[in-house]
């Protein structure tokens, strides 16, 4: 299975090489690249088969050694979390992909930088050791910042740059620890093994710090959110704004990683903090989303609260809640992805008959029913495996912290609210409206895809690892 | 056995949701019902039987614990269910009789759904299954109401209401670390913000079954049709609160605020669906009125009977259907009319019809005193009195306009609509069994209906007809514009905070600072390059003084 491993971390590469030497026509790298991505979905799921199922005589991990030297060794493996996210960030960026224009398809440059991310992504959820770690971290910068910048519609050029200084300043502050930790035992070290390691009261506290402040950076923690907030909201691009948004995924992997077991006491002190501030936060983003008249503000609102929701759950409770963390992102991640193409098909008929999104779905029932079935997912009814795993989470929340819970639930309340209002708000009709206006509906192919989605996240509801045989 | 009748239902509903050309679809409509019917009495004779069973599986499994789908069948669950049924079937009769919907079949298996729905909610015996049934009610009044406009309100108030159950539910997962709704008990020994658990779940429960204050989503269904506003007044989410304050009841009886906050909000409901239905003029609007009252007696005497269902309740619930049934009846010989002031001005052409109407509506007052007599003591004499008082005059007001006002300028004529023999005849017989199964006892029981035929007559009462002309009063939308204040109010918070934190003290305040930083040190590089000596002189020191630090600093190396 390590082969497998070494065939994911490859294939991203393999896509670009393809990419690359596309000829420019029609759909060439838009399809290697798809490809590229649809086959690794299917590696995902052979591996995620080999996880919940081994062999007789395999583990349910499984390491690849790349770079074998004393120092600096670097490790990879897979587990149930981390390929169960990677499957929902892949199918993340396929929704994404195929939420493209024709006239974006065609774009080269678009398909190499989707295809580094993956092969970043790649290489940060299946790290097993610091430094392997830091490089991914940091190397995700690049094509995340190259994606906004040339396909994101940023209004003000400031914002990219203070978005891309924020993550190489938080890259930066991971670089200091990763040194840190090199300087201590003389080498590169298993993110397992840190835990078990020694330091000084001091170091530890300051590495820990700068850990922490590397992550949260990622995160739509105040006062992050707002760069993260403007770069998000303005994307016109579906893959754009997917991207960006999971970007926050990996620093809340990054906690998930070295929080769990290896944090000392010594950060005991700074828990509450980060605590009240992320539940400051929560409401903060839940109030500013209530004010948002625009859908995909509103969607960024709610992606910004369940993100912190996460965090709190990950700094707060012990890590046998980390399942239903990742069952819950998987739904989460795809959700999102779902919501973003099909707005941005509603804003796409909009413009084209020249028509105000209010009232849109009303001439585009297919669309509707799907945008509908999608926001009851995101709002966590009982339709998809979100819903059981989020009533266990806050439940947790619930019994670590009273007070935190509520905060919580009034966040999420709120944002539910104003996500089902908007929704209200898209299908019904104007008071002035042109009733022989004739808008197409969304493709049968489109609907058949979506509906597959659908299908994935219904079943969920009875299995969260149904697709794995 | 419960679940084999869900099981039933479930693919009755899904067979009668296949979606079939026009002609098809009556005939589909008609099998459904007739499934119906064979389920129901097949369901009547597991009540019989009264034996106990248990139906269960495992349908997910997290954190070692099983995730249970239960389905059991007792006398309890029976007696529960048995309301819920009958109003079910009579309503998918009444979809084969009327020509309410294009897709008859599609609405019979929306009922039939919800239905499945409700009995899961009732047989549950976990938290998830409980709230899972619980949203999926929700979502089926979505798809009954079928109006965007009018499911807003109440879409958003339920959705409020359920966020706030979860949390309650969530809650007391965390401190008894079980599903199990049995737990509920040592969650009372155990006691964990009781009052929180209290308040909460009783607001929401009010505000599903549309309690005053609360009743700004039911009053949203005004707009949509007649019968579908009747299914989701009976069937839909105030059903499901009712269940789900008889099954929840330990939660919040044993609280310090409970019998105050229950008390009041009975009470003030009884009152206000008064005064709302003596002065609105739109009749849909005071059918919603009078049910919210009814729901205030229903929660009353289930307080006062220690939250156990007893057969009287359901002889009270098919009596308030019966009711608006012919209520509905009224409403279809009078042209549909929106407004009981044009319901006035109609000169009645078809009084036999009005008087077979007449007839249904005194033998179901006959049928509710009866119900109520019985139930009658010295505990809960005073709500019931209350609620008799105020529910007959209200409507015998608006039945003597509709039936006895004189208007002046008389503008339309009742149409020529066919008797409605079979469910005048539906109805009749209803009222009969109501009548014969609730024995008859009291002389009082006849008299009650003289005295409410005596207030119909009486032109005192009518006059209550003025407040249909004080425009003010019918356009106003005081609840409404309160709720909206509040979202406007959540909307302004938001804006402040994003104006005050993220632009003026992130974006101008903190970013304009790091700016000018920026640039008095590139100014200072610029000055300390313009004199070299000094500059050098500077740098050296600074270096020396980084030295010095780093060899302090280096002892946390040990």
């Amino acid at each position: 299975m390590a082969d497998l491993l070494f065939l994911l971390m490859v294939l991203p590469l393999l896509g670009c090489l393809f990419v690359l030497t596309a000829q420019k026509n029609e759909n060439n790298a838009f399809n290697a690249t798809l490809f590229a991505v649809a086959t690794g979905v299917a590696v995902i799921l052979r591996l995620l088969s080999a996880t919940v199922y081994p062999i007789d005589g395999q583990g349910e991990q499984y390491m690849y050694q790349w770079l074998h030297s004393s120092h600096v060794e670097l490790l990879f493996g897979a587990d149930l979390q981390s390929l169960i996210l990677l499957f929902g960030i892949y199918l993340g960026i396929v929704i994404g992909m195929l939420g493209l224009q024709q006239s974006q398809r065609r774009s080269k440059s678009m398909m190499i930088l989707i295809l580094a991310f993956i092969w970043n992504i790649n290489g940060l959820f299946l790290a097993r050791d610091v430094l392997s770690f830091y490089l991914f971290f940091a190397g995700m910068i690049v094509p995340v910042f190259m994606l906004v910048g040339m396909f994101g519609n940023v209004k003000k050029v400031s914002t990219l740059y203070l978005y891309f200084a924020l993550n190489f300043v938080g890259a930066l502050l991971f670089l200091v620890a990763t040194i840190v930790i090199y300087r201590h035992h003389l080498g590169n070290i298993g993110m397992a093994d840190l835990a078990a390691a020694k330091m000084p009261h001091k170091a530890a506290l300051v590495l820990w710090l700068t850990i922490s402040f590397a992550f949260l950076s990622r995160l739509p923690i105040w006062p992050c959110h707002y760069w993260l907030s403007l770069v998000s909201v303005g994307a016109k691009n579906p893959v754009v704004y997917i991207v960006t948004n999971l970007l926050p995924l990996t620093g809340l992997l990054g906690f998930m990683r070295f929080w769990e077991q290896t944090v000392p006491e010594s950060m005991d002190a700074f828990v509450p903090i980060i605590d009240l501030v992320g539940v400051m936060t929560m409401l903060f983003i839940a109030f500013i989303g209530v004010s948002y008249r625009e859908f995909l503000p509103k969607l960024f609102s709610y992606s910004a609260v369940y993100y912190l929701l996460f965090l709190l759950v990950i700094v707060l409770l012990p890590a046998e809640y980390e399942k239903n963390i990742v069952y819950s992102l998987f739904i989460f991640i795809i959700v999102n992805a779902a919501l973003t193409v099909l707005e941005a098909d509603a804003e796409n008929a909009a413009s084209e008959n020249d028509y105000s999104v209010r009232g849109i779905l009303a001439y585009m029932p297919k669309l509707a029913r799907l945008i509908t079935f999608f926001v009851l997912v995101a709002v966590g009814l009982p339709i998809s495996s979100m819903f059981w795993n989020n009533f266990v989470l806050i439940s947790a929340l619930f019994r670590e912290n009273f007070a935190i819970g509520i905060g919580v639930m009034v966040a999420i309340t709120l944002i539910v609210m104003a996500l089902v209002y908007e929704l209200f708000m898209m299908r019904s009709l104007p008071k002035v409206y042109n009733a022989d206006c004739e808008i197409e509906d969304i493709s049968e192919k489109k609907t058949g895809f979506f509906a597959v989605v659908i299908l994935l996240l219904f079943l969920s509801f009875f299995n969260p690892l149904w697709f794995v045989f | 056995m419960i679940a084999y009748t869900v099981l039933l239902l479930f693919f009755i509903g899904i067979f009668s949701s296949v979606k079939v050309g026009v002609k098809v679809d009556k005939v589909l409509a008609f099998v459904t019902f007739a499934s119906l019917f064979f389920v129901f009495v097949n369901f009547c004779d597991g009540m019989l039987d009264a034996t106990e069973h248990s139906f269960s599986f495992i349908w997910n499994t997290s954190q070692g614990r099983n995730l249970k789908f239960d389905i059991l069948s007792n006398v309890y669950n029976y007696a529960l269910v048995l309301p819920c049924f009958l109003i079910t079937l009579l309503s998918c009769f009444n979809n084969l009789l009327f020509r309410n919907e294009e897709r008859k079949s599609v609405y019979s298996s929306l009922l039939i759904f919800n239905l499945v729905a409700l009995i899961v909610l009732i047989t549950s015996n976990n938290f998830v299954q409980l709230v899972s049934a619980l949203f999926i009610v929700d979502i089926l009044s979505l798809f009954m109401i079928k109006d965007i406009q009018a499911s807003q309100r109440y879409v958003l108030l339920n959705m409020a209401a359920d966020m706030m159950l979860f949390s309650v539910l969530a809650l007391i997962n965390a401190r008894v670390d079980s599903l199990d709704i049995k737990e509920i008990l040592r969650y009372r020994q155990i006691g964990f913000h009781e009052d929180y658990v209290a308040l909460t779940g009783l607001t929401a429960i009010f505000a599903k079954l549309g309690f005053a204050v609360f009743q700004i989503g039911n009053m949203a269904l005004k707009d949509i049709r007649f019968h579908r506003m009747q299914s989701v007044l009976l069937l839909s989410s105030p059903m499901a609160a009712l269940i789900l304050l008889l099954k929840l009841n330990m939660l919040w009886r044993f609280s310090d605020y409970f019998n105050i906050y229950a008390d009041s909000m009975c009470y003030v409901t009884l009152i206000w669906a008064f005064v709302g239905s003596i002065v609105v003029n739109d009749f849909q609007a005071k059918i919603i009125y009078w049910q919210m009252s009814f729901w205030a007696l229903m929660v009353a005497l289930l307080r006062f009977y220690g939250f156990i269902w007893i057969p009287e309740f359901t002889y009270l619930l098919m009596e308030m259907y019966v009711f608006i049934n012919a209520l509905f009846l009224l409403y279809y010989y009078n042209n549909r009319c929106r407004t009981v002031s044009e319901m006035m001005k109609l000169r009645l052409i078809h009084k036999k019809r009005l008087a077979s109407v007449a007839l249904i509506v005194l033998l179901t007052v006959a049928a509710g005193a009866n119900t109520l007599l019985q139930m009658y003591n010295q505990t809960n004499r005073m709500c019931i009195w209350l609620f008799a008082i105020l529910f007959l005059i209200s409507t015998a007001a608006t039945l003597g306009q509709i039936y006895f006002y004189k208007g002046k300028h008389l503008r339309g004529v009742q149409h020529d609509i066919r008797f409605k023999w079979t469910v005048w005849t539906e109805l009749l017989c209803l009222c009969g069994v109501l009548l014969y199964g609730g024995k008859v006892q009291n002389v009082a029981v006849w008299v009650i209906p003289i005295i409410f035929a005596f207030l119909w007559v009486c032109p005192m009462l009518r006059s209550a007809a003025y407040f249909y002309k004080l425009r003010f009063l019918q356009k106003s939308d005081l609840l409404g514009d309160i709720y909206l204040s509040v979202i406007k109010s959540f909307r302004l918070c938001g804006r402040v905070f994003w104006l005050l934190i993220d632009r003026l003290f992130l974006d101008k305040l903190v970013m304009g600072l790091a700016v000018v930083l920026s640039h008095i040190c590139l100014r200072m590089f610029r000055k300390l390059h313009s004199k070299p000596i000094f500059g050098g002189l500077i740098v050296l020191l600074l270096l020396v003084g980084m030295l010095w630090y780093s060899y302090r600093a280096g002892e946390i190396n040990g």
